[in-house]
């Protein structure tokens, strides 16, 4: 579990640090303070752990949409000031003490200039090769991504019948019934003729018949989405950018008593973003009914030219609810 | 308000009021907000470090603002203490305000080293004629029965008994006017509000 990250010249962050982070984290400010920026900044320090993926060539359109030349238009922002001669570096630590470190550095270290320790290569971004470093790594820690873009419901069945190939079916069906207690049996079912019909997941929720999930609550499908990611892609961080977006406020404490049960049954580390304060109220709530408060509330702040981290604990989240202070 | 914000906390509600009339009458652009008590004072502090205004760097001033109690050194000490623990400058003496780019003061709200805002209001109309017949009234009360509370918080209630908004404590009675700005009894919280 990472315990700290530490972003220099990446995108809008020219040095900041966020300590400690918990099991759930989750990230609020204003506009442009860099929200994204951080999940972004998870990906590439993460990316190896999940090869297959391809997450780092993906990064221009896993949280955002980018059109025209994606070199002008993207990856030559993720230099801080798009002065593309700076150091990215992005740095985790975990909770075994160790730690990595993720470099973009186009013009290299020069002759003298001291390298970081264990450097290695790591493929490239944009035109950029890329380096790693440091006495960590991100095994074990495979990143799974949930932007606002929306979901395929028939590509959420195909995920499904993996999460059933997998046989954890029950233990998906288990979490889930935390939220629905009538839930039966979730299945990814072919309805008429198998060419012209995808299949689609329905819900036996002990009435006549069976309910496609698309009929259910927002809070059920995002939830059934999140889990059957973590199931199949065996994803341990969970990067999940504007948790709110096309939820109703009221399905915020269902989502979050579910993402806590995930990160408890499936150890996996939360770092969303929002910019909701009933989300923020609904984690808290959730955080508050586990047994440990594992919740980092994360504001990022402009101050002045820079984008400062503030971590927010359980006691002073207590006291700006109880004095009604705005702290988004 | 713009990025120069400046902040006054107070003990309670009523100390609260008082200060957001004493301000409006002077003409402070000041925001005038509660601690939740002075017991809840530490975590106050601790907690309002993570408030956007103070992470951003946007406030230019704040002041806590204290009632004296028995003690008005104890209680100064007490605020000073728990100012510096967390991670906020203090100011060397009460009634004055740090010499730091956020300045921090504090006010220990009493008369002649005790007590609390109540007592300041009592004193500025302490001096009218017929506010002897408040301590009159308890005088009275105590000798006829076992009865003898004579808080200042109770007198603020007879005093306002006689009036047309009878029901008012200290907080509501200076909203509507009842304690005159002008006399000596606010000069010294009026100097220090002044000076934020």
């Amino acid at each position: 579990m990472l315990t700290s990250l530490h972003i220099n010249n990446f995108r809008g962050l020219r040095d900041l640090k966020i300590e400690p982070l918990k099991r759930v984290n989750l990230i609020t400010g204003q506009n442009n303070t860099g929200k994204t920026g951080v999940l972004e900044a998870l990906v590439l320090l993460l990316s190896e752990a999940a090869p297959n993926q391809n997450l780092r060539n993906q990064l221009p359109n896993l949280f955002r949409t980018v059109g025209g030349d994606y070199h002008e238009n993207y990856w030559k922002w993720l230099f801080f000031g798009k002065d593309v001669s700076k150091h990215i570096e992005i740095k985790g630590s975990f909770d075994n003490a160790k730690e990595l470190q993720f470099h973009v550095k186009p013009n290299g270290w020069r002759a003298g200039e001291q390298q970081p320790a264990q450097l290695r290569h790591s493929g490239q971004i944009g035109n950029s090769p890329c380096f790693l470093s440091g006495n960590g790594d991100s095994a074990g820690l495979k990143p799974a991504v949930f932007s606002t873009h929306p979901s395929n419901p028939t590509q959420d069945a195909v995920d499904y019948q993996r999460v059933v190939l997998k046989r954890r079916k029950k233990q998906v069906e288990k979490l889930l019934r935390e939220i629905e207690p009538r839930l039966e049996a979730v299945e990814a079912l072919r309805i008429g003729d198998q060419n012209s019909s995808p299949s689609l997941i329905y819900a036996d929720l002990g009435l006549s018949e069976m309910i496609p999930v698309t009929q259910l609550g927002q809070g059920f499908n995002r939830l059934l989405d999140i889990y059957s990611e973590i199931v199949v892609e065996d994803a341990k961080v969970l990067l999940i950018d504007e948790i709110e977006n096309g939820l109703h406020h009221s399905v915020m404490p269902v989502i979050w008593k579910g993402l806590f049960l995930a990160a408890k049954e499936f150890d996996v580390q939360i770092f969303a973003t929002t910019h909701s304060w009933e989300c923020i109220l609904a984690a808290d709530e959730a955080a508050r009914a586990g047994e440990k408060y594992d919740l980092a509330l994360i504001r990022l702040d402009r101050v002045k030219e820079d984008i400062k981290a503030t971590v927010i604990d359980e006691k002073s989240l207590s006291t700006a609810k109880e004095l009604q202070w705005e702290m988004r | 308000m713009g990025d120069a914000m400046k902040f006054v906390f107070c003990e309670g509600s009523g100390d609260q009021l008082v200060i957001q009339s004493l301000a409006r009458h002077l003409n402070l652009e000041v925001t005038v907000e509660t601690t939740g008590g002075k017991d809840n004072l530490p975590n106050f502090l601790k907690s309002l470090q993570t408030r956007p205004e103070f992470a951003r760097q946007q406030v230019e001033t704040m002041a806590i603002l204290r009632d004296a109690d028995r003690d008005a050194a104890a209680a100064f000490q007490s605020v000073q203490n728990f100012l510096r623990q967390s991670g906020f400058p203090a100011p060397d003496v009460n009634g004055a305000f740090s010499n730091t780019l956020l300045r921090v003061g504090v006010f220990i709200v009493g008369v002649n080293g005790v007590g609390m805002i109540e007592d300041v209001c009592l004193k500025s109309v302490s001096d009218l004629p017929e506010f002897s017949c408040v301590d009159s009234y308890f005088a009275c009360i105590s000798e006829k029965s076992a009865r003898s509370n004579s808080s200042s918080k109770a007198k603020v209630r007879v005093w306002m008994a006689s009036h047309d908004d009878y029901d008012y404590r200290v907080g509501k009675a200076a909203e509507k006017g009842y304690w005159p700005w002008e006399s000596p009894a606010f000069d010294p919280l009026k100097n220090f509000l002044k000076a934020l």
